[in-house]
């Protein structure tokens, strides 16, 4: 048993090593504009089953650079979902101004804004770890209070209290950022439809490159909706899922 | 009776007259290829002729109106009339049976139609046939095209060349070749007539068209035909009866023949792969990069140039992005060209930028760079010019560059990406969160603790008598805080604002603690709350000494009344503790 893990640890440790080895290999690829052998690359370290936000942005921008946008977007978002980083925001606020569609957001109330900052300040499984701390926290400094027979409180009811706060962070961040399905466009125009049907009325057109948040699926229909609020039904193989 | 008749019939045939426009050709049926004038003709004066619909003929003219008009007067009756006539004159290509669609003028507000017209076309006979095949060996065009198959951007060299055997007499191009999907640079054609055999037979030449197509998109292309009208004097046979004809060498009939060139399709493929640079320069350029003057004066000017030499499409290069200083003032550039055979012979064009440095400094002008596709070895090269760094001095004439600097705002907009990260931090693909299942067992498991820690604490413990240290520390407190004002007098040496305060803040805490009211306070109201309360003898009797020995203190001062007022002091605190803690 002992000796199984350390093979696969070790295999591990190997399968990662080619991966930073591939990894570079498609940087220099990148540095000399052959965008096309660096997605190669890059996607080759994916198959491996290796992934970070930094390859996902690094193949946006491969995308970015042989314009094919949709990928781009596809690949910077999928990056901001390990990872919110500035470079990965812009990059993405540019490759969108490259797309056909140009959604205006809803306007969001203050407090929902502020809210949703505060849940996107860190990532699901950091507050998910916070949460976890101080709850275990709380409990041993009540234990110690216990065995220690002392009066002090050792700010156990703080604990308790932040933790109860960190955990309904922790929800609301799981529901924003995994529960809630997205995917971006890639057929070059695609209609959206008022009902799951072929000749149901045709509402709008979008193109390749938006996303779309992903509400209900019926057989090779998907429910969509975008940022301005309107909603609609599209065909699933027009999109890729995030 | 009958010269009513007749003049009734003459009416009417009149006015009928008037509202007919009547159709005729000049012959039918007529030959293929041979000229038909159709003729609409009405005997008044009309306007806003609609010309009828000549499907499957060709319309060589028309229609051209013309008008008569005669004024007679026959036995002192004068007599005006006026005729109009719209002539076409057709041609058919083919045989066949044509319909001419009727054609429409207004007379006097009124709308006349003609009728329809249906023209009979049969094959020309043998020999008519025979001298068409003679004209066309003598008379036509032939296209030579440089290349057929060429890549996006490529350039050919179009001629349309007429090799005539017979006497020309004019010609006049009909229909020029529409070039869709080409850019056209026509060239100077010399139309003059040179003397060129073929096959062993002379032909007259000339070379009536000549232009350099660059292929815009790729597909298959067409050349259309070129048609060309020829006027043919053809000499008449000899009349001798006319010896004047003869003698001027007149006699000449003129036929008028059209002939057009073949179409000619023109396969043009995608360029393979353009680097994304890659702006659509084809052939074979070399580019060069000049400035007027490298030391220069802030706000004085600098010329930049830049030179693209070499063969191909040159006429079609938009101006390179160069990235100037940002702090340069840049103008748009002066294009000048020079193409030859357009851009198939060695041909310059130059961008001129004239640009003004505001700030002194030493700048740089990076070197412009242009992708060139060589259609011959099919590759792309890419071809820079030298950069150029220039010395900026303080300027001269504006002084107040030295006193107050000009600010300017940073430029933050972003133009390009960031670039890629260079470190990988892979990682297995894995969930990027603690299951949800893991996460609120790991969760409330804490709570469900703190729950059944709290209930036992409530169950088992509860008769547990509190730990006396920390009742201690408690008493403590409230004995210190009692004999506050005691202690300021210890500090003031108030010996007796002392022993009062003492006695006051006993009584007080008595009162406080057992809910007394100041009446009733007494030393028997202390010992029956003290049995009352289950406190000790020993502590009751403690308490009231100590009153006692402060009333006493107040009225026989001791000698040593420091050393008193402290151990007076120690006791109440002592004191205090003890009832504090017995009550608990």
């Amino acid at each position: 048993m002992k000796r199984m893990t350390l093979i696969l640890s070790l295999f591990f440790a190997l399968n990662s090593f080619a991966g930073e080895q591939l990894f570079l290999q498609a940087n220099s690829e990148y540095a000399n504009d052959n965008y096309l052998t660096a997605i190669s690359l890059y996607d080759s370290i994916l198959t491996k089953g290796l992934e970070s936000s930094k390859l996902y942005y690094n193949l946006g921008n491969c995308h970015y650079k042989t314009q094919d946008w949709a990928n781009a977007i596809w690949h910077y978002e999928k990056s901001l979902q390990f990872d919110k980083n500035e470079k990965t925001l812009q990059n993405l606020e540019l490759a969108k101004l490259k797309i056909i569609d140009r959604i205006e957001p809803l306007p969001q109330l203050f407090h929902k804004k502020w809210w949703n900052n505060l849940i996107q300040l860190l990532s699901t499984k950091t507050w998910q770890i916070l949460a976890l701390l101080f709850i275990w926290i709380s409990l041993i400094s009540k234990l110690i209070k216990q065995v220690n027979n002392s009066k002090k409180e050792y700010f156990s009811r703080f604990f308790i209290t932040l933790a109860l706060a960190l955990l309904f962070i922790t929800y609301s961040s799981f529901q924003e950022n995994h529960t809630k399905k997205e995917a971006v466009i890639f057929t070059k125009t695609v209609i959206v439809n008022s009902a799951p049907t072929s000749n149901s009325t045709n509402l709008f057109p979008l193109h390749s490159g938006t996303k779309v948040v992903i509400i209900d699926i019926i057989g090779d229909w998907i429910n969509i909706k975008i940022a301005n609020g309107n909603s609609g039904w599209i065909l699933h193989n027009s999109v890729k899922v995030l | 009776m009958k010269k009513l008749s007749v003049i009734l019939f003459l009416l009417c045939s009149a006015v009928l007259q008037a509202q007919t426009l009547k159709v005729a050709a000049d012959k039918n049926p007529a030959i293929v290829g041979e000229q038909i004038l159709i003729q609409y003709t009405i005997n008044t004066k009309g306007n806003n002729f609609k010309s009828p619909n000549f499907k499957g003929l060709r319309v060589l003219s028309g229609p051209n109106p013309s008008t008569q008009s005669s004024y007679s007067f026959v036995n002192g009756k004068s007599q005006n009339t006026s005729s109009t006539t719209y002539s076409f004159y057709i041609k058919a290509v083919k045989e066949g049976t044509y319909t001419i669609s009727p054609a429409s003028i207004t007379v006097k507000g009124k709308k006349v139609q003609s009728k329809g017209y249906s023209l009979r076309v049969v094959k020309g006979s043998d020999k008519s046939k025979a001298q068409k095949k003679a004209l066309s060996d003598n008379l036509f065009i032939k296209v030579n095209v440089g290349k057929r198959n060429i890549v996006v951007g490529e350039q050919i060299l179009v001629t349309y060349k007429l090799f005539t055997r017979v006497d020309l007499h004019n010609t006049e191009l009909t229909s020029l070749p529409a070039l869709n999907g080409f850019w056209a640079k026509d060239l100077e054609a010399s139309s003059r007539f040179k003397r060129d055999v073929v096959d062993g037979i002379a032909y007259n030449v000339a070379t009536i068209k000549k232009s350099v197509l660059t292929a815009q998109k790729s597909g298959e292309l067409i050349i259309d035909p070129m048609e060309l009208k020829c006027s043919i004097r053809i000499q008449k046979k000899r009349n001798n009866r006319d010896p004047f004809a003869n003698f001027f060498g007149g006699g000449y009939n003129v036929q008028e023949e059209f002939i057009s060139s073949k179409a000619i399709k023109i396969k043009v493929a995608d360029l393979p792969n353009p680097p994304a640079n890659f702006k659509g320069a084809v052939g074979k350029m070399s580019i060069k990069s000049t400035v007027d003057n490298t030391s220069i004066n802030a706000n004085d000017a600098i010329t930049y140039k830049l030179t693209i030499t070499g063969t191909g499409n040159i006429e079609l290069i938009e101006p390179l992005g160069i990235q100037f200083p940002e702090d340069f003032e840049v103008y748009d550039p002066k294009i000048t060209d020079r193409i030859f055979e357009g851009g198939r012979k060695r041909s310059i064009k130059t961008f001129e930028y004239l640009l003004i440095p505001r700030y002194k400094g030493n700048y740089s002008i990076p070197s412009a760079s242009l992708v060139v596709y060589n259609p011959k070895s099919k590759k792309y090269t890419t071809k820079k010019s030298t950069s150029h760094s220039l010395t900026i001095l303080a300027s001269k004439n504006n002084e107040q560059e030295s006193g107050i600097t000009n600010q300017q705002q940073v430029r933050t907009e972003q133009k390009d990406i960031h670039y890629i990260f260079t470190e990988g931090n892979l990682h297995t693909i894995k969930e990027r969160v603690i299951s949800p299942k893991l996460f609120y067992t790991l969760f409330f498991l804490p709570i469900l603790l703190l729950i059944l820690l709290g209930i036992y604490n409530k169950i088992v413990r509860k008769t547990d008598t509190p730990s006396s240290n920390w009742k201690n520390k408690k008493a403590n407190k409230i004995a210190l805080k009692r004999l506050k004002n005691a202690q300021n007098c210890i500090n003031n040496n108030d010996f007796d604002g002392f022993f009062e305060e003492i006695e006051k803040s006993l009584w007080g805490y008595f009162a406080d603690k057992f809910k007394v009211a100041s009446a009733d306070l007494s030393k028997e109201t202390v010992s029956s709350y003290f049995q009352s309360s289950a406190i000790e003898d020993v502590i009751e009797s403690k308490f009231i000494a100590l009153l006692d020995e402060c009333e006493f203190a107040r009225y026989a001062p001791a000698s040593n009344k420091n050393a008193q007022m402290d151990a007076v002091l120690s006791k109440a605190k002592n004191i205090i503790i003890e009832v504090e803690t017995a009550l608990k």
